[in-house]
């Protein structure tokens, strides 16, 4: 895991080992990798539980087989919503046995819906991965179990 | 526990006669023309009819699992799409246009598949003249407890109140594909070009302005009826739950489905002379059972008993329904003609 930002935007690069590139659904059993960074939208919403009604999380969702990562907003398990997108963009790229994505968006909120982000900040983020040929999705993925801090230098 | 729907006002129900399908297809095509003629919709069959004994499609099926025992969810796996069969390209510009249709034969482009639907249609099971199969139609079940329903971690499927039609919202739909593997039918296919997962809608746009589901309007045996359940003057109600000669398939799948079966009748064997064995039946009770549970004894006792009454020239209104002289007193209302809808732009 690896962060940067321009004032402007913030970058997370997520780097992890995987032995098989599911970058296609190729057949009705097969599903892709997918990475996502996950932001509390406000104070102190539950991680595992994707959020509650009254504190939702953002997640901004990248997979290869789609054009762009996209933002979507969950207040509790299954509620997952695309929300304003906000610039979100990003690129994942496969070598050396794994995966190397950047996701990355504009820094300032414009909808009330996703997380609001600024230099100075301190706040958390979540991470997950999804190994497709594990038929890992939805639920079923890699997550860090615990908020961990993100401190964005001002 | 899995989750369950609200339960619903009233519920479509449909019944096929059995022992009337030609095994035409002409349900298959009208659903296909319908809803399926998109790309990455091109391996669908939301409407099939498949011969029995056989693998059916996907391929075996019934022996994917999936649904509930006891309540609980039965595990499953993903069919391939190799077993639901490929949809293949012909070289049809080679035969017929390009001036090769004296050397070239029609064949499939891919060449090397080997399992499509309907591959083992009309084969047989049993040795010859004793030889003996039927057909069974298939179509989503639009099941009270739907197993797909309860496998959505999106709560995209649900089951409408008014008429108890089983749907995917596409919108919401992330094709996860929980919903595919949770099926014990194995009806629900997943849209490649799209990424989500599709199934029969029972023709909802039609149901709603009052025609019956393509498959059931076109198909000339007059095989397949429809009606609310609840509606007492509908054949549906009068076979299911009055005569109750209508029965559901593998019903230990544990998902309530709502369509519902006329078992198939079976011809005599013939004994090594050639001669009749009276009171024999072609079609083991045994496999009948393992499709229709043991219920499927009562309902062929209860068919039999029927028609010996007919032969001896007393009326039978329960011959007279499966019959159907009438073709409107199939559809449970759902009479109107689709010729009369106005198609969207």
């Amino acid at each position: 895991m690896q962060a940067a930002h321009n004032e402007a935007a913030i970058f997370f690069r997520l780097s992890w080992a995987d032995d098989t590139k599911d970058d296609e659904i190729a057949d009705t059993d097969q599903f892709p990798d997918a990475a996502a960074v996950l932001l509390p939208v406000k104070g102190d919403a539950p991680l595992l539980s994707m959020g509650s009604p009254d504190y939702p999380v953002n997640a901004w969702y990248w997979r290869p087989d789609l054009e762009a990562p996209f933002s979507v907003t969950a207040r509790g398990l299954g509620t997952t919503v695309r929300s304003a997108n906000g610039g979100v963009s990003g690129r994942g790229v496969y070598g050396a046995g794994g995966w190397s994505v950047v996701i990355s968006r504009r820094m300032w909120a414009e909808t009330a819906d996703v997380a609001a982000l600024h230099p100075g900040q301190q706040g958390k983020v979540a991470f997950a991965v999804w190994q497709g040929s594990g038929g890992e999705r939805a639920g079923l993925k890699a997550v860090t179990l615990e908020w961990q801090p993100l401190e964005i230098e001002g | 526990m899995p989750v369950q729907p609200p339960p619903v006002k009233r519920q479509l129900a449909a019944v096929f006669d059995m022992n009337k399908c030609l095994g035409c297809q002409t349900c298959t095509i009208a659903c296909k023309t319908l809803w399926t003629d998109e790309e990455g919709m091109e391996y669908m069959w939301w409407n099939i009819v498949s011969t029995m004994p056989g693998e059916g499609t996907p391929r075996g099926w019934q022996k994917l699992s999936g649904g509930f025992q006891d309540g609980e969810p039965r595990p499953s796996r993903l069919p391939k799409l190799s077993e639901f069969g490929h949809a293949w390209e012909f070289n049809y510009e080679d035969v017929l246009y390009g001036g090769q249709g004296m050397n070239q034969h029609l064949q499939p482009k891919t060449g090397d598949d080997n399992w499509g639907p309907l591959w083992d249609e009309d084969q047989a099971s049993g040795a010859y003249p004793n030889s003996y199969f039927f057909y069974l139609q298939m179509i989503c079940m639009h099941c009270t407890n739907p197993a797909c329903l309860a496998a959505c971690p999106r709560q995209a499927i649900y089951k409408r109140v008014d008429d108890g039609i089983v749907l995917i919202d596409e919108e919401r739909c992330s094709g996860y594909r929980f919903c595919m593997e949770a099926c014990p039918y194995k009806r629900i296919y997943f849209n490649q070009a799209k990424k989500v997962s599709q199934k029969c809608i029972l023709c909802y746009p039609r149901i709603e302005q009052g025609v019956a589901p393509a498959c059931f309007r076109q198909c000339p045996g007059r095989v397949r009826f429809i009606g609310f359940l609840d509606d007492e003057e509908s054949a549906v109600h009068k076979l299911v739950k009055v005569w109750k000669v209508a029965i559901p398939l593998h019903p230990e799948f544990g998902t309530e489905p709502n369509m519902y079966y006329v078992p198939p009748l079976s011809p005599p064997l013939f004994d090594d002379n050639g001669d009749v064995i009276e009171g024999s039946e072609r079609i083991p009770r045994q496999y009948l059972e393992s499709l229709f549970g043991p219920d499927v004894n009562r309902v062929l006792d209860t068919l039999r008993t029927e028609m010996a009454k007919t032969r001896r020239g007393e009326k039978s209104e329960m011959l007279d329904t499966l019959i159907a002289y009438e073709w409107k007193s199939m559809f449970g209302g759902f009479t109107r003609d689709p010729g009369t809808l106005k198609r969207p732009v």
